[in-house]
C-alpha cells in the first residue's frame, strides 16, 4: 500500500475505529435481538402446542372421528402444521405435513416434550413433540420460521447500513478534526518554505500559550532568530574583514604602481614578477570590493539611491564606462527599443551589473560580445551575448551562487574571476525588482538577460 | 493499522456469515423442562375408556351391513382393521385376510392412506375389491374420510376407492 499522508492515516484510523466500534455494537445488537425474538417465538409456539395437544387429547379420547377436522381447524388458526400419531396411524390436518418430515429422533415414543429447529428447503422449521400418555398418542407441531428469518434479515440489513454510515461519519469527522489539528503543522511547513526562500521576517503565532503547538512555534521562531543572528554575524564579519583589507590593498596597489613607473630600471626577472604582482593585486582588490558589496547587501547596510533614468542612455553610458575603466574590447551595442523607456535603478550598482556581465562574457566567452536592448512584457531587457561554449541548462541557476565554479570555469577558459561577479549581479538586479536569466545566445554561446520593470518618466 | 483492520474484518465477516443461518438451528432435539409444561398434560393416567365404532361386514347376500361394537381407546386404524378381520359377528362374513400386517396409516383431511406390508392380496381381484369396500365404509364412519388409498408394499401396488354415500 502506498504511503499515506499523516492526515490520510489519521482519517483512516478514525474510519476504522468507527467501523470497529459500530460493528461491535451492531453485532451485540443483532445477536441480542435475535436471541430475544427467537426465544420469545419458541416460547409462544410451545404454549400454542400445549393448548393444541390438550384439544387433541380430548378428541382422541371422546370423538376420534373429529380428529382430522380438529387438526385442520388448528392448522388454519395457527398457521402451523399438526400431526397426531396413534400407534402406527398418523392423522394430519389439511396442511401438508408429511410424517416423513418428522425427524426420526422424534418418532421414538417418549415421555417428555421435545423441540428442535431444523432447516428444510433452506427454511428454518420448529418441530415440537408433545406426548399424550393418557390416550397413547403423540402430538406434533411444525411451524415454519420464514417470517422470523425475514425480520432478522431486515434487522441485519439495517445494522450493516448503520455500520457503513457510522464508518463514513467517522471518516468525515476524522477529516474535519485532523484538518484543524494539523493546521499548525501546515503553517510551520509554509513558514519553513518562506525561510528557505530567504524571508527571515516570518514568525509563527500561537493562540494557546501552553499547548504543544505553542512549544513548536516557539522552537521554530527561536531557530529563525538564531539563523538571523548567525547571518548578521557572518555578514558583519565579511564586511569588517573586507573593509580592513581594503586599506593595505590600496597601499599595495599604489606601491606596485610606483614600481611600474620605474620598471625600466628593473631586472627582467623583477619586471616579470612585478607584472604578476600587479595582476594579482588587481584581482584581489576586485574580490574585496565584491565581497564588501555582498556583505553590505546581506547586512542591509548599503543604502540604495534609486533614480529614474532613460534606459537606452543608461546602458550606453554603463557599457562605455565599463569598457574604459576595465580596458575591455569595444562592444557592439544594439537597441531594438521602439521608444525611450525609463527604469528606477541605483546608477552605481547598475553600472556594476553591466561591468560584471561584460567581464564575464569576455573572460569566459569566445571574444565576441554584443549588448542588445529590447522591450519585454511590462519591462525592458538588456541582453549580453557571447560566442563561447555556453552554459549547460542545469548550471544556469547555480552560476548565480557565490563562489560557484563547478565545471563552468574550467570548461569556459581561465579561472581568474572572483566567483562573486554573477552573484553580485543577481543581488543588485533583485533590489531593482528585476531578474536575471540565462538562455542560449544566437552567437552560439550564452545570453545573460537582465529584465527590469519600466516606470513613468519622472516617477519613482 | 493492520492490527485494527483484522478484527474489524473478522467481526464484519462473522456478522455476514451469521446471515446464512439467521435463526439458530439445534443439532439435536432439546427436552423442555417438564416444570414448564402445563400440569396434567404429560401425567394424565392412561384412559380405560372404550369407544363405540361402526364396523361393516358382508351378509349372506353379499351386501355390506353395519354393526356397532365397543373397542378400547384410543381408536386407531390398526384396531379397526383387527376388529374387521378377527371379530366377525355371527351370520356375517369379512373379506379382510386374517394375517393382514399394516405398517402405517395416514389420514389427511378426507383421505386415508394405508400401507400393508403383508397379507393384503391373498385372494383374487374380487376379494381385493371387497376388502377395499369393507375398509372404506368402516373408515368413512369412524374418521369421516371420503377416499381410501391402499398400498401393498409386497407387490408395490396402490389401490384407490371412493367411499360410498352413507
Amino acid at each position: 500500500m502506498a504511503t499515506r499522508s499523516l492526515r490520510g492515516r489519521l482519517t483512516w484510523t478514525f474510519a476504522v475505529g468507527a467501523a470497529v466500534l459500530s460493528t461491535i455494537f451492531a453485532g451485540l445488537t443483532y445477536f441480542g435481538v435475535r436471541h430475544i425474538i427467537v426465544v420469545s417465538r419458541q416460547a409462544s409456539d410451545l404454549q400454542q402446542a400445549y393448548v393444541n395437544a390438550a384439544l387433541v387429547r380430548s378428541a382422541v379420547a371422546q370423538e376420534p372421528a373429529s380428529l382430522s377436522s380438529l387438526l385442520t381447524s388448528l392448522d388454519a388458526a395457527t398457521t402451523s402444521s399438526s400431526l397426531v400419531r396413534l400407534g402406527s396411524t398418523w392423522i394430519e390436518g389439511t396442511t401438508v405435513a408429511d410424517p416423513e418430515t418428522i425427524p426420526a429422533t422424534f418418532r421414538v415414543a417418549g415421555t417428555e416434550v421435545i423441540r428442535q429447529v431444523v432447516i428444510e428447503n433452506n427454511v428454518p422449521v420448529l418441530i415440537i413433540a408433545v406426548p399424550l400418555p393418557a390416550v397413547r398418542a403423540t402430538y406434533f407441531q411444525r411451524r415454519e420460521l420464514a417470517d422470523l428469518n425475514g425480520t432478522l434479515n431486515r434487522l441485519l440489513g439495517i445494522l450493516v447500513l448503520g455500520t457503513l454510515f457510522t464508518s463514513g461519519l467517522g471518516a468525515y469527522a476524522g477529516r474535519r478534526t485532523t484538518r484543524r489539528a494539523l493546521a499548525p503543522l501546515a503553517d510551520t511547513a509554509h513558514a519553513a518554505r518562506l525561510v528557505a526562500e530567504g524571508d527571515l521576517t516570518v514568525r509563527l503565532a500561537s493562540d494557546a500559550p501552553h499547548s504543544e503547538v505553542a512549544t513548536l512555534s516557539a522552537a521554530f521562531n527561536e531557530m529563525v532568530d538564531q539563523l538571523v543572528r548567525r547571518l548578521d554575524r557572518d555578514a558583519r564579519f565579511a564586511s569588517d574583514v573586507s573593509h580592513e583589507l581594503r586599506s593595505p590593498l590600496t597601499t599595495l596597489a599604489m606601491s606596485a604602481e610606483v614600481l611600474r613607473l620605474h620598471e625600466g630600471d628593473l631586472h627582467p626577472d623583477a619586471r616579470e614578477a612585478l607584472a604578476l604582482l600587479t595582476t594579482d593585486v588587481a584581482t584581489f582588490q576586485s574580490l574585496v570590493e565584491d565581497l564588501l558589496d555582498i556583505a553590505k547587501a546581506d547586512a542591509g547596510t548599503d543604502a540604495l539611491f534609486n533614480e529614474v533614468l532613460p534606459f537606452n542612455e543608461l546602458v550606453n553610458q554603463c557599457v562605455l564606462s565599463a569598457t574604459r575603466r576595465h580596458q575591455l574590447p569595444t562592444t557592439s551595442l544594439r537597441s531594438e527599443l521602439p521608444r525611450e523607456y525609463y527604469v528606477s535603478v541605483d546608477r552605481r550598482r547598475f553600472e556594476r551589473v553591466i561591468t560584471n556581465l561584460l567581464e564575464n562574457a569576455y573572460r569566459y566567452g569566445g571574444g565576441r560580445v554584443t549588448v542588445t536592448m529590447l522591450p519585454s512584457n511590462g519591462g525592458v531587457e538588456v541582453a549580453v551575448d557571447d560566442n563561447g561554449p555556453g552554459i549547460a541548462p542545469d548550471e544556469r541557476e547555480r552560476v548565480f551562487e557565490r563562489f560557484y565554479r563547478g565545471d563552468l570555469a574550467s570548461r569556459r577558459g581561465n579561472a581568474h574571476g572572483t566567483g562573486l561577479g554573477l552573484a553580485l549581479v543577481s543581488e543588485h538586479v533583485k533590489r531593482f525588482a528585476g531578474r536575471v536569466t540565462i538562455t542560449d545566445s544566437p552567437l552560439g554561446g550564452c545570453r545573460m538577460v537582465v529584465w527590469l520593470p519600466t516606470v513613468e518618466e519622472g516617477g519613482e | 493499522m493492520k492490527r485494527l483492520r483484522t478484527p474489524a474484518l473478522g467481526l464484519l465477516s462473522a456478522l455476514l456469515l451469521s446471515a446464512c443461518t439467521l435463526v439458530p438451528t439445534d443439532p439435536s432435539p432439546r427436552v423442555v423442562d417438564s416444570a414448564d409444561v402445563p400440569s396434567g398434560l404429560l401425567n394424565g393416567a392412561e384412559s380405560k375408556q372404550s369407544a363405540t365404532v361402526s364396523l361393516w361386514f358382508f351378509d349372506s347376500q353379499g351386501r355390506l351391513v353395519m354393526r356397532s361394537a365397543r373397542i378400547q381407546a384410543p381408536l386407531t386404524i390398526s384396531a379397526l382393521l383387527s376388529q374387521l378381520a378377527l371379530r366377525v359377528p355371527r351370520g356375517l362374513s369379512t373379506a379382510l385376510p386374517p394375517k393382514l400386517v399394516m405398517s402405517r396409516a395416514v389420514i389427511r383431511g378426507g383421505e386415508a392412506t394405508v400401507v400393508f406390508t403383508a397379507g393384503f392380496q391373498s385372494g383374487d381381484a374380487v376379494t381385493t375389491r371387497a376388502t377395499m369396500q369393507q375398509m372404506v365404509a368402516t373408515l368413512r364412519d369412524n374418521y369421516g374420510i371420503s377416499v381410501l388409498n391402499v398400498t401393498d408394499a409386497a407387490t408395490d401396488r396402490t389401490f384407490t376407492i371412493d367411499a360410498p354415500t352413507p
